[in-house]
C-alpha cells in the first residue's frame, strides 16, 4: 500500500488537489461572494505594485503624450513661423512695390510736363565720403547719357552728369561744393547761383543786395547756364544773410528734391524744356511770373 | 527546498504583477502573456515532486485571486497543465527552445480547454467561445515567450545553486 502511494504520489496529489479545485469551483459557483481570506491577502499584496505600475504607466503615457503633443506643436509653430516670415517678406515687398509705384507715378507726371528726351535711371550708389555730393545712377553712355546732362527728380533739380561709363554715370549733386546752378527767385526774379557747401547745404549766392529775397521764396532754374531748362524747381529759401556792407546777399536753400533719399531720377537730354512756355518757363515759373509784383 | 519555494513564490508574485499591471498596457486588448502558465510548465518539465504539485495549485489559486469569479478555476487548470506536462516530459528527449515553445503551447491549450470546459459546466455559458481567437493569440504569445522565461528561470536557479529534481 505504502509502496503504491509512493509510486503514484504525484498523480494522487494532483488528483486530490484537482478535486479540491473542483470543490472550490462548485462552492464559488453557488455564491458570487469572493471573500476567501487567501484571495484577499493576494489582492492586498499585489495592490501597491499594481497601483504603482498603473500610476507609473499612466504618468509615462501622459508624459509621452505631452512629448508628442509638444513635438507636434513645435513643428506647427515652426511652420507658422516660416509662413509668417514669408508673409512678412511679401508684405514688405508689396509695400515696397506700392512705394516704388508712387514714386514712379510722380516721376511720370513730371515727365509729362517735359518736352524733349528724358531717361529714367535708378540711383545705384552714393558717395562714400560725406563731404562730396555725388551719386551713381544706372544709365550710362550706352543709353545716350552724356557728361553735363541735367538730372532731376519729380520734386526738383538733383544735379548734373559728372562722369559717364557705358552702363553707369556719376551725378554731381546740387549740394556738392563744386556744383553751380544759375537760378531765379521765383517771386521777385532775383538772380543768383545756387552752390553746394562742404557740409551738404545749398546756398544761393551772388544775389544783388537790393533784390527782394525772403524766407519761403521758391528758387527755380533760370536756364541761363545752358544746362538746366528754365523753370525747374531748385528749392525753397530758408535763411537770408544780408550783411551791412557789400553789394551782395546770400540765401540758404532747402533743396526741393530729397537728395539723400532719391531712388529714381530723370536724366534730361540737351534741349529738354518744361511744357507750356515758349521761353521754356515751367508752370511753377509761370505762376511765379504771374505773382511777380513788377 | 524552502529556499526554492520562496524563490517560486516571489517569481509568482512578480509574474502576476507583470501580467496584471504591466502587460495589459503594452499588449493588444484581451490578450496576455500567461507568465504563470510558463512557470507551471517549467515546474511540470523540471520539478517532479509533491511541493511542485502544490506550487502548481498555488499558481492557479494565485491567478484566481485576480481573475474571474470562479475560485479554483485556474487552480484546476494549472494542475491539469502540470499533470499533462509532467506526463509529456517523460517522453521528451530534447530540451531546446523549440521543445519549450511546444510544451508551453501544449500547456496553454490544456489550460484554456479546462477553463472553458469548467466555465461551460459551472456557469453554463457558451459565450466564452467567442473569445477563442484572443485566447489562441495569448497562447501563441505565451509559447513564444516561453524560452526566454525558461532561460531567466534557469539563470536564477543557477544563482541559487539548485537544479531540478
Amino acid at each position: 500500500m505504502w509502496e503504491f502511494l509512493q509510486r503514484n504520489r504525484v498523480g494522487l496529489l494532483t488528483t486530490v488537489l484537482f478535486l479540491l479545485s473542483l470543490l472550490l469551483m462548485s462552492s464559488s459557483s453557488r455564491s458570487t461572494e469572493r471573500a476567501a481570506p487567501l484571495s484577499r491577502l493576494i489582492l492586498e499584496v499585489l495592490r501597491p505594485l499594481q497601483f504603482a505600475a498603473a500610476v507609473g504607466w499612466g504618468g509615462l503615457t501622459r508624459a509621452w503624450d505631452a512629448y508628442v503633443d509638444l513635438r507636434r506643436v513645435r513643428e506647427e509653430n515652426e511652420q507658422l513661423r516660416r509662413r509668417l516670415a514669408e508673409l512678412e517678406r511679401q508684405a514688405v515687398l508689396f509695400a515696397e512695390m506700392a512705394e516704388t509705384d508712387r514714386r514712379l507715378s510722380e516721376l511720370l507726371k513730371f515727365r509729362v510736363n517735359l518736352v524733349g528726351e528724358a531717361q529714367a535711371a535708378l540711383v545705384i550708389g552714393r558717395d562714400p565720403f560725406p563731404s562730396f555730393g555725388t551719386m551713381v545712377i544706372s544709365k550710362g553712355s550706352s543709353d545716350g547719357i552724356e557728361r553735363g546732362m541735367p538730372v532731376v527728380a519729380a520734386q526738383g533739380v538733383v544735379g548734373r552728369i559728372l562722369a559717364v561709363a557705358p552702363h553707369a554715370s556719376r551725378v554731381l549733386l546740387i549740394t556738392d561744393h563744386n556744383s553751380g546752378v544759375d537760378a531765379l527767385v521765383q517771386r521777385t526774379r532775383a538772380r543768383g547761383v545756387v552752390e553746394g557747401t562742404v557740409d551738404g547745404r545749398c546756398l544761393m549766392k551772388y544775389i544783388m543786395r537790393e533784390e527782394d529775397v525772403a524766407v519761403g521764396d521758391r528758387v527755380v532754374t533760370s536756364g541761363l547756364d545752358g544746362i538746366f531748362p528754365k523753370g525747374l524747381l531748385v528749392g525753397e529759401i530758408v535763411h537770408v544773410t544780408k550783411g551791412t556792407r557789400g553789394l551782395l546777399q546770400v540765401a540758404e536753400i532747402r533743396p526741393a528734391a530729397p537728395i539723400n533719399d532719391l531712388e529714381e531720377v530723370l536724366v534730361l537730354a540737351p534741349g529738354a524744356q518744361l511744357r507750356g512756355s515758349p521761353s521754356s518757363t515751367g508752370s511753377e515759373a509761370r505762376r511765379g511770373d504771374e505773382q511777380r509784383p513788377r | 527546498m524552502v529556499r526554492q519555494l520562496w524563490f517560486f513564490a516571489a517569481l509568482a508574485v512578480v509574474a502576476l504583477f507583470l501580467q496584471t499591471a504591466l502587460l495589459p498596457w503594452v499588449l493588444p486588448r484581451r490578450t496576455t502573456v500567461d507568465l504563470l502558465l510558463v512557470l507551471c510548465v517549467y515546474l511540470g518539465l523540471r520539478h517532479h515532486s509533491l511541493p511542485a504539485i502544490g506550487a502548481a495549485f498555488a499558481l492557479g489559486y494565485l491567478e484566481d485571486a485576480v481573475s474571474g469569479t470562479l475560485a479554483g478555476l485556474n487552480a484546476a487548470a494549472m494542475l491539469a497543465v502540470y499533470w499533462v506536462i509532467y506526463r509529456t516530459s517523460r517522453h521528451l528527449w530534447v530540451d531546446n527552445a523549440l521543445s519549450q515553445v511546444a510544451a508551453v503551447f501544449l500547456g496553454g491549450v490544456v489550460k484554456n480547454a479546462v477553463v472553458l470546459l469548467a466555465l461551460a459546466w459551472f456557469q453554463g455559458s457558451e459565450e466564452w467561445w467567442r473569445v477563442s481567437d484572443r485566447l489562441f493569440l495569448s497562447v501563441v504569445l505565451t509559447a513564444l515567450a516561453g524560452p526566454l522565461v525558461f532561460r531567466v528561470l534557469r539563470l536564477f536557479q543557477e544563482v541559487l545553486g539548485s537544479s531540478g529534481d
